[in-house]
């Protein structure tokens, strides 16, 4: 499939969107249809399902069992089910389970969209990009801790709340800013860290050589901004719905 | 004098921890300092947390200036108490200093001077003037305190609970900060003030909440 052949940069860009979009909303249709875009996004960029489902089938009964245990016990109005008067499942601890079982199959599944490219050619993307070659490094080694990103990620939803923000309430023109404030300090910080984990690797002589000699040169071409600029505009559309469901 | 935060029977476990608050009670007043201490892991963060309403107790009663906790959303609590995370970076979002206090309000409606006006004041204040045009995520530690102390009172709330504010701090610039904080205290504002730091408890504050394994076990003068 031609998939193979998209830039890493641009893959970036789709799972940057994927994740944030499955961690901004809360509303369970939309997060279920993120899951569903994310592995359609994964089978578009040839990634061959069932050898993706044994290869993780471990991690996958792993993440099945935490939502179940996060499912059950959770209090709730709406009992569905009971033992010996005991409520085990309510709605909205299936709800919570049902949530934290897609959100950490996209981040999940993004890791497996990332890893179609291989890791050298992420790092040249971003250097192509003007990204310093060992803050690129580092980036694309942080893109494989993004489930990290989720605990500050809730942290920032939070702080902007407790702000006086109403995420229900927010004029139609300002969404797209309050997307903006949100995802800010997530990058930032992943900037930070890279930062910081390059000045060690520095110490250790990583780098010494001023300029590089590349063998690899990515091209962009004219799908790869196609996919990007749909990524982009798609997700801050399908936040903006979510948002005002 | 009528309390301006008030626990009664406040209990709270995390899901999958053997950790628990028990059966908290307290009664926390505008224009007193409090001191909350205890050591790491006896839930100073989480009864924080639990006053703000980013955690929901399991049971108890928690009213906020007359208002029932269990009525009041995130976003309208934030005018009541402000908040400060143990992290400072977990709250700053803007791309420049300024913008870090005028956005929440013209988001909310403000005017655009008037947003103007009330964030010189509030950077002149808290020193930070020099600093306007500057990334927030770039500053030092504590003008990062100082700017997120700064941007909470923008809500003018009636109470402050700062988590561990003096961290990374040098003795002076801790100093600055108890000295601010006596002065937002007599201008009438309450702050609880999560610490170990010896000087701040035995000079700073009113009162002193000591924690131990999720109970309070002390709490006097
Ligand atoms: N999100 C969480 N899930 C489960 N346990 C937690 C969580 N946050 C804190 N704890 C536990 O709760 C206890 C109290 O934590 P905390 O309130 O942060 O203490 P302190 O701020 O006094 O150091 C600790 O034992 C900690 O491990
Ligand atoms: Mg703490």
């Amino acid at each position: 499939m031609m998939a193979a052949k998209i830039d890493p940069r641009t893959k970036i860009v789709l799972v940057l969107c994927l994740t944030s979009m499955v961690l901004v909303v809360e509303n369970l249709a939309f997060v279920v249809g993120i899951g569903i875009i994310s592995i359609a996004c994964a089978l578009l960029m040839g990634v061959q399902l069932l050898a993706l489902i044994r290869r993780y089938q471990r991690i996958l009964i792993l993440l099945l069992t935490l939502s179940i245990v996060q499912s059950i016990f959770t209090p709730g109005p709406k009992v569905l089910f009971e033992v010996f008067g005991i409520p085990l499942l309510t709605e909205k601890g299936l709800e919570m389970g049902i949530k934290t079982f897609v959100r950490m199959l996209v981040i999940l599944t993004s890791g497996v969209i990332m890893s179609t490219s291989n890791y050298r050619e992420t790092i040249q993307g971003l250097i192509q990009w003007k990204v310093p070659y060992k803050i690129a490094f580092m980036t694309a080694l942080s893109l494989r801790f993004i489930p990290i990103f989720t605990e500050e990620f809730q942290d920032s939803m939070v702080a902007l709340q407790l702000k006086g923000i109403d995420f229900k309430k927010i004029p139609f023109g300002k969404k797209t800013q309050i997307y903006v404030y949100l995802i800010t300090p997530i990058i930032l910080s992943s900037l930070k860290h890279a930062e910081e984990i390059a000045i060690a690797m520095e110490s250790r002589a990583f780098g010494a050589y001023q300029s590089r000699v590349e063998y690899l040169v990515l091209r962009l071409k004219g799908y790869d901004y196609g996919v990007m600029i749909a990524a982009v505009l798609l997700s801050i559309s399908y936040v903006w719905a979510a948002l005002m469901v | 004098m009528e309390s301006y935060i008030k626990l009664t029977g406040i209990s709270y476990g995390y899901p999958r921890s053997r950790f628990a608050l028990r059966d908290i009670n307290m009664s926390l007043n505008r224009g007193e300092i409090v001191g909350i201490t205890g050591e790491n892991g006896s839930g100073k963060t989480t009864l924080g947390k639990i006053i703000m309403g980013i955690l929901m107790p399991d049971s108890g009663n928690i009213v906020i200036d007359g208002v029932d906790g269990k009525n009041l959303k995130l976003c309208e609590r934030g005018s009541k108490i402000g908040y400060a995370f143990q992290n400072p970076d977990r709250q700053l979002f803007a791309a420049n200093v300024r913008d870090e206090i005028i956005f929440p309000l013209e988001i909310k409606g403000m005017n655009k001077t008037l947003a103007q006006e009330k964030a010189a004041a509030l950077l002149g204040r808290f020193e930070l003037s020099h600093l306007k045009e500057r990334v927030p995520m770039r500053l030092s530690r504590g003008e990062k305190q100082r700017l997120v102390l700064a941007a909470t009172l923008a809500q003018e709330p009636g109470f402050l609970i700062l988590d561990e504010p003096a961290t990374g701090l040098d003795r002076d610039r801790k100093k600055a900060l108890y000295q601010l904080m006596e002065e937002l205290a007599r201008e009438g504002i309450g702050l609880a003030v999560i610490s170990h730091d010896l000087q701040f408890i035995e000079h700073h504050a009113n009162r002193i909440i000591r924690l131990e394994n999720g109970k309070v076990v002390d709490d006097g003068c």
